[in-house]
């Protein structure tokens, strides 16, 4: 990665359908390719096949990816963003986006909106440009409502300018957390050490059966509590504690350790370095939950996560 | 084919028991000649027809520590009882016990290396128990490493980790997790060769996490074979090429 931008170019588009789309996704494009950065479009396919034609020769150039396809939940598509910047910056002085979040058309996509805020952290300094097409028509208002929060700039045809209503990430990611249900504790678990691993995964995985949750539910939540309990030993100065309850369709699992080492509750949206082989517990856990909040304080950390069965 | 050369690494009593009634009636059915080595128990013992040596006529010649003249008076026993029309020399006793006799922890590991090379010609089986609280757990993983087998059960003797070695192939079934994962580890690092294939089989394996796959990689493998429903589950959510790990059919 050399010269060029050093803050992360994130750009909001709300924009009134294809035409409008179009005319700034080529000069967006165009401006690019002059420049020599790397252009990614990701959208639905009618709009991708505009967009080449009207690139002509120049559309060999852009890297055209399929929303439908590209969309793999809100972490694996995360990583993927990451990824692929990553690959396009051995190459490329710049990454230039023009990414339509067209998942978010279906309502339970919308974990992705603390992506979106997540974003501006964890690429900031990253020399990648992304332009976020918005089409209320396409999308919903109130999904282009939740975009303004979430990105910094707002693209107009003379550039861009400020917004704001911007909210900070750390803020926004944790305002929008799906509640996490206080319910009555079902089964308590206690670990001393690792030894004690097998015993509460088969403890917890009895528990399920007898609440008749499915098998491959078990099987994430014991992987999930595995990778919880393991960090919770290690990261924690003694014991670790596990809560599960079962909230109508939801498993709620809670992992508490006595460290004193808080962790940042944003750790789990980060995606793990690549060729690193640290790291990669909370990712699993996120990857696995359909919700994670982790509560830091002076006693210890809580993980809590809602399985969805 | 190899002898069998077993480190059951248990955490009761329980497990030890079963595995002992297994093994010799493994023994009688192939006609081996039985040693145990140990303090005999009382009368009623299941296995009265046993072969019963004391640890120090067990480990030592003469009275005195001579691992490589231990090893070569087996090789012999087991030519003697051939001879005799048996198939072979089975053995097993408590490790705790042949570390006493054999001095320290390091002697006990080289006296289980050079058995289990010398099964790889000779009949003669092995099933050492590992009283885990006996040992630290870098003697434990150093000593699974000199075993073509390793199985670690839990309290209610239910093995949590089985290791094999035979043949050209390397087979982890059973639990991964950070309570085994240096045994996995250093037992791969002593078992996998880089021919035919880094590869280790993971069709058994009823548990993996983090920890765990992190082993197999730290161990030398480089591919992982017909990976079960829990492996599965495990590589859908990380890249294997982070670990340098690719899955093969």
């Amino acid at each position: 990665m050399t010269g060029a931008a050093t803050e992360f170019d994130h750009r909001l588009f709300v924009h009134d359908g294809d035409d409008e789309w179009l005319e700034a996704a080529l000069l967006y494009a165009r401006d690019g390719l002059a420049l020599g950065e790397a252009i990614v479009v990701v959208d639905e396919p009618d709009r991708l096949e505009m967009l080449a034609v009207a690139l002509g020769p120049d559309g060999d150039r852009v890297r055209l990816e399929d929303g439908d396809r590209w969309w793999q939940g809100p972490w694996r598509t995360f990583a993927a963003y990451e990824r692929t910047v990553r690959d396009l910056l051995d190459d490329h002085p710049v990454v230039r986006a023009i990414a339509h979040p067209t998942w978010l058309a279906s309502e339970e996509n919308r974990e992705w909106r603390r992506f979106e805020s997540f974003a501006n952290l964890h690429f900031d300094g990253w020399p990648y440009r992304s332009l976020c097409p918005y089409d209320p028509k396409r999308l919903g208002d109130h999904v282009c409502t939740d975009a303004t929060a979430t990105h910094p700039l707002l693209h107009t045809t003379a550039g861009a300018r400020p917004n704001q209503a911007f909210v900070d990430p750390h803020t926004f990611v944790s305002s929008c957390l799906r509640d996490v249900p206080a319910t009555p504790v079902d089964l308590r678990l206690v670990l001393g050490s690792v030894e004690d691993l097998h015993r509460v995964r088969s403890a917890a995985a009895d528990w399920a059966a007898q609440q008749e949750v499915p098998s491959s539910a078990i099987e994430r939540l014991v992987l999930a509590l595995s990778e919880l309990a393991t960090n919770a030993l290690r990261h924690g100065a003694g014991a670790a504690g596990i809560e599960l309850a079962l909230h109508h369709e939801t498993m709620v699992m809670s992992v508490a350790d006595e460290g004193r080492e808080p962790i940042d509750p944003l750790s789990p949206y980060r995606p793990p370095d690549p060729g690193v082989v640290g790291g990669w517990g909370l990712w699993v856990v996120a990857t696995l939950c359909d919700e994670i909040e982790i509560v830091a304080g002076p006693e210890g950390n809580r993980v809590r996560c809602a399985l969805d069965i | 084919m190899a002898a069998e050369h077993i480190c059951l690494i248990h955490r009761s009593g329980a497990a030890v028991a079963s595995w002992r009634r297994q093994w010799i009636e493994r023994g009688h059915e192939r006609g081996d000649v039985l040693v145990h080595i140990g303090d005999r128990p009382g009368a009623g013992d299941l296995f009265a027809d046993e072969r019963w040596l004391t640890p120090i006529d067990a480990y030592l010649v003469d009275g005195s520590l001579d691992i490589s003249g231990r090893i070569r008076a087996l090789g012999e026993d087991a030519n003697g009882a051939i001879a005799t029309g048996r198939s072979g020399i089975r053995m097993t006793g408590p490790a705790d016990v042949a570390r006493d006799v054999l001095g320290d922890d390091r002697s006990l590991v080289a006296f289980e290396s050079a058995l289990d090379r010398l099964g790889a010609n000779a009949p003669v089986h092995g099933l050492g128990t590992y009283d885990a609280a006996a040992f630290s757990p870098s003697v434990l993983e150093e000593a699974a490493a000199a075993h073509r087998r390793v199985v670690v059960t839990d309290a209610a003797s239910r093995a949590t980790l089985d290791l094999r070695h035979e043949g050209d192939g390397v087979t982890v079934a059973g639990e991964i997790d950070r309570s085994t994962d240096g045994i996995v580890t250093s037992w791969l690092q002593a078992h996998l060769r880089p021919v035919p294939a880094l590869v280790v089989d993971c069709v058994g394996v009823e548990f993996i996490d983090i920890a765990g796959l992190r082993a197999i990689a730290r161990g030398g493998a480089r591919q992982l074979s017909n990976p079960s429903p829990a492996m599965q589950l495990l590589l859908g959510v990380v890249e294997p090429g982070a670990f340098g790990l690719e899955v093969v059919s």
